[in-house]
């Protein structure tokens, strides 16, 4: 027994050692884990670039966004990868404020929304965007002999009492968006308008997969209206039994919408930081750009023409200005605790 | 243990040698990595916010009376199952046992739902909290005893002698099985302690565990000094739960365990009944895999193996390959555990006051968070040659450390009932110390730890935390690519998801099964 101890801790030395080489013809891109690690287009660009300029990319997931970030800010300046992809406007300022980053904005992002650059502070370069929205079930409308709410402020009229389903902020990133959204179009009357919620029956849940499979009527529940994703819609297209459905069995309803932007970055610490900024550089480029909206289901900020089921079904609504990663940082903790004394 | 005589003791260097290789895989993977984190993270601001904030002392309350209470529920519910299947044979056995270790991996979310169906109304809190944990956690209470020695002997000595039923089991039976139930129940105690996943989803603003309370701090609020805090608090309260259970626990007396006998008709109900009470979520799992969208389909089981949407359009995943990531990372987790659960099991044979304090720093892996303990690898294997931070066998080693108190609990158990007279006599008549000791525990360890291996393979083979929180590159294990199956919107993710779940609970039967197979060979 004491010989396969041995062996096991020889053999455990040997492969935790192994495969930590990192000349400049590789780099690591550290993603959040729902960015896809093979097999998709977005991998086969990633393989182009391999192509193109000899550098191997190796995808490192992090765990889930908010995991990810956390990481980053304790490994400040001895990172794991070389490039981050992903970190979003909601939780930017806590990584720039640990210096995660060494400053690169790829020349290519003077082509962009100005808006969404501005946003990434000079420090990073913004990749795509999505949006917050609350989502409803177009069968359970029809059925009944209610319109579906137009806005936010319909969301507390008592015709709609019961129906909304949302996530707690405090565990879900949907939710946490939405609590924003609220913030920035109802503004200092926001905490009112959250009692006016609970007065009208809101259905909080922990997660979004309890909400939206849980809660929201298409999934058997017992709320029409539910927080979920702007890309929704189209996806319950794309994967539904009728990919060619000329009405998507979800719409949203563009006044509540809340709209998260993510960011790539240069890591600081890097030992490659021209290869990373390159990098970014392929990143922001059509030939990556155009794989996003499938694969990621958010849209590109490079000007790409959309896939018909994104222009048949989806809306990129206006939104109101996003609150700044500072201001979102700053406000955070206080929000969701005032939030969570409102809801009980 | 002054009866012992000193010369019949194995020699001091073997004690030492033995307690350092499990003692310095703590102090590696588990001490260091959590003192680096509270070094790197922690101030005085940090400390006295969280200690002044009454919802901490709340959260450490909810936290203690839940546990308290699920604990109390799994051993009540699970007591006399075990019990039965421990003192009977019959048909389905080893059937029956796989099958609460299949319960015990089944992924979070699918539990949570099948307590969700079992309870009307949407409850929210403490009664489905306690549910799922009791429904977890029965694997634990149930397995240990089945594994655990029977006096079936000295029951039937005095059941000829006339004595009723009730006084044997209070007399006789729970006093013997007292060391095994005493830490059955401190590993589900502190399973309950520290949960996440259940309370994560079940519990609320104001029912919520430490350990959601690190990660909602840590990684939803991003205020790391606050979550460590309470992670010490957390790590705090276990190690001074384990303490006095260390302190306080006695040995039970040396029994010949007897063999089993044919169950009777009582016995068969109550196990039947405990069957039927942890199948209820597996039963939730078979109708979900055939619903899409509402409606009844088998499309989720078609689509089961399929890296691909349709046809042009990929998961970015592959259940294949996720398939033989689990079952590669099992392996290694299992090797690991046990290497080092025979160490520890070794030392606490050895000398009974090194092996209390090794048998409690095992413990430890239960009360570190998960959250903390990935950051804490993080920053302590982050320069080369140690740069281990993505390194393909720090989840198999993960789970490794998870499993060790699971393999070691119910070894050291039947351990307890080791008569040490006959290794003093064996000595006397001439046996070196260490090889009558091996003499002595080979035989009496082999069935649990074999047993404990089944439940090492179930936990790594169903572990979602832990290996969540590390960071990977390369194959992802099955429990997380289910987990990013349901939370895609639309298509047929949900049932391909709960497909996967049953191919997940039913290879954990599988390999329960067949370690029990070979461990009942050895018995005979």
């Amino acid at each position: 027994m004491r010989r396969i101890a041995v062996i096991s801790l020889v053999g455990l030395v040997a492969g935790l050692t192994a495969g930590c080489s990192d000349t400049n013809d590789e780099l690591t891109l550290v993603t959040y884990s729902s960015f896809p690690a093979s097999d998709t287009d977005l991998n086969d660009a990633l393989a182009m670039f391999t192509d193109q300029t000899g550098i191997e990319v190796n995808i490192l997931n992090a765990g889930d966004a908010g995991t990810m970030v956390t990481k980053a800010v304790l490994a400040s300046g001895n990172p794991e990868g070389d490039v981050m992809w992903g970190i979003d406007n909601t939780l930017l300022s806590r990584a720039t404020a640990a210096d995660v980053f060494e400053p690169y904005v790829s020349p290519a992002a003077t082509s962009f929304d100005a808006q969404l650059v501005e946003l990434g502070g000079e420090v990073v370069t913004p990749v795509d965007f999505g949006d917050v929205c609350v989502n409803y079930d177009r069968e359970w409308f029809d059925n009944s002999e209610l319109e579906p709410p137009a806005s936010l402020d319909e969301l507390v009229d008592p015709t709609y009492a019961d129906l909304l389903a949302v996530q707690h902020p405090g565990t879900s990133s949907p939710g946490l968006a939405f609590l924003l959204s609220t913030i920035v179009r109802v503004g200092d009357h926001w905490t009112t308008y959250w009692e006016d919620l609970v007065a009208n029956g809101v259905l909080i849940t922990n997660d979004w997969e309890e909400a939206y499979y849980g809660a929201f009527t298409r999934a058997g529940g017992d709320r029409p209206l539910v927080v979920s994703y702007g890309s929704s819609p189209p996806f319950e297209v794309l994967y539904g039994d009728d990919p060619n459905a000329t009405v998507a069995p979800t719409g949203v309803i563009e006044d509540t919408c809340y709209r998260q932007i993510e960011f790539a970055g240069v890591l600081r610490g890097t030992d490659s930081p021209n290869e990373a900024r390159q990098l970014i550089d392929f990143l922001v480029s059509t030939e990556f750009q155009q794989h996003i909206p499938l694969n990621l289901y958010v849209f590109p900020v490079a000007d790409i023409e959309l896939d018909k089921v994104f222009v048949d079904h989806a809306v990129i609504p206006e939104t109101p200005p996003a609150l700044t990663p500072t201001e979102i940082d700053a406000g955070r903790a206080t929000w969701v605790e005032l939030w969570a004394d409102i809801t009980g | 243990m002054g009866r012992h005589h000193r010369l019949n003791h194995p020699p001091p260097w073997w004690n030492v040698a033995i307690t350092v290789p499990p003692t310095a895989l703590a102090i590696a993977f588990i001490v260091t990595p959590v003192a680096m984190l509270v070094g790197q993270a922690v101030s005085i601001d940090a400390i006295t916010a969280t200690l002044s904030d009454s919802r901490t002392w709340r959260v450490i309350w909810f936290t203690t009376f839940q546990a308290l209470i699920s604990t109390i529920a799994t051993v009540a519910i699970g007591l006399v199952p075990g019990l039965v299947i421990a003192r009977s044979h019959f048909r389905g056995r080893q059937f029956v046992l796989s099958l609460f270790a299949a319960v015990f991996v089944m992924p979070t979310v699918v539990m949570a739902a099948g307590v969700r169906a079992l309870l009307p109304g949407d409850p929210a809190g403490l009664l489905p909290i306690v549910v799922a944990h009791t429904m977890f956690n029965l694997a634990i209470v149930i397995r240990g005893i089945a594994a655990a020695p029977v006096p079936v002997e000295l029951e039937q000595a005095a059941t000829v002698l006339g004595a009723h039923p009730r006084d044997v089991a209070q007399t006789i039976t729970l006093p013997l099985l007292r060391p095994t139930l005493v830490g059955l129940t401190a590993v589900v105690f502190a399973l309950c302690f520290t949960s996440f996943g259940v309370v994560r989803i079940l519990g609320s603003t104001s029912s919520t565990t430490l350990e959601v309370e690190i990660w909602r701090e840590t990684i939803i609020l991003g205020r790391i000094d606050r979550g460590v805090v309470l992670a010490v608090i957390q790590l705090v309260m276990l190690a001074i739960g384990i303490g006095v259970w260390i302190v306080t626990r006695r040995r039970s007396d040396a029994f010949q365990s007897g063999s089993r006998q044919p169950i009777s008709l009582r016995g068969r109900l109550v196990v039947a009944g405990s069957c039927l009470l942890v199948s209820a979520p597996i039963i939730a799992l078979i109708q979900g895999s055939f619903r899409v969208n509402g409606s009844i389909s088998t499309s989720g089981w078609r689509n089961l193996l399929s890296n691909s949407i349709r046809p042009g359009l990929r998961l970015g995943f592959d259940p294949v390959q996720a398939i033989l990531v689990s079952l590669v990372t099992a392996t290694f987790a299992t090797a690991f555990a046990l290497t080092l659960a025979v160490l520890i099991v070794a030392a606490v044979a050895s000398s009974p006051t090194i092996g209390r304090v090794v048998d409690g720093v095992a413990m430890l892996p239960l009360g570190i968070s998960a959250v903390t303990l990935g950051l804490g690898l993080l920053i302590t294997f982050d320069v080369p040659p140690f740069d281990w931070r993505a390194s393909s066998l720090m989840t198999p080693l993960g789970h490794a450390l998870i499993a060790t108190p699971f393999v070691v609990r119910p070894v050291v158990g039947a351990l307890a009932t080791m008569n040490r007279q006959q290794v003093d006599a064996a000595a006397t008549l001439g046996a070196r110390p260490i090889r009558s000791l091996a003499d002595s525990i080979i035989p009496l360890v082999t069935v649990p730890l074999l047993s404990g291996a089944g439940l090492a393979v179930a936990i790594s083979l169903g572990e979602f935390g832990a290996t969540s929180m590390l960071s990977r590159s390369g194959g992802e294990t099955l429990p997380i690519v289910i987990e990013r199956l349901l939370t895609r919107t639309g298509g047929d993710f949900r049932a391909r998801a709960y497909g996967l779940s049953l191919i997940l609970a039913s290879a954990t039967m599988g390999i329960v099964i067949a370690l029990e197979t070979v461990a009942n060979r050895k018995q005979r």
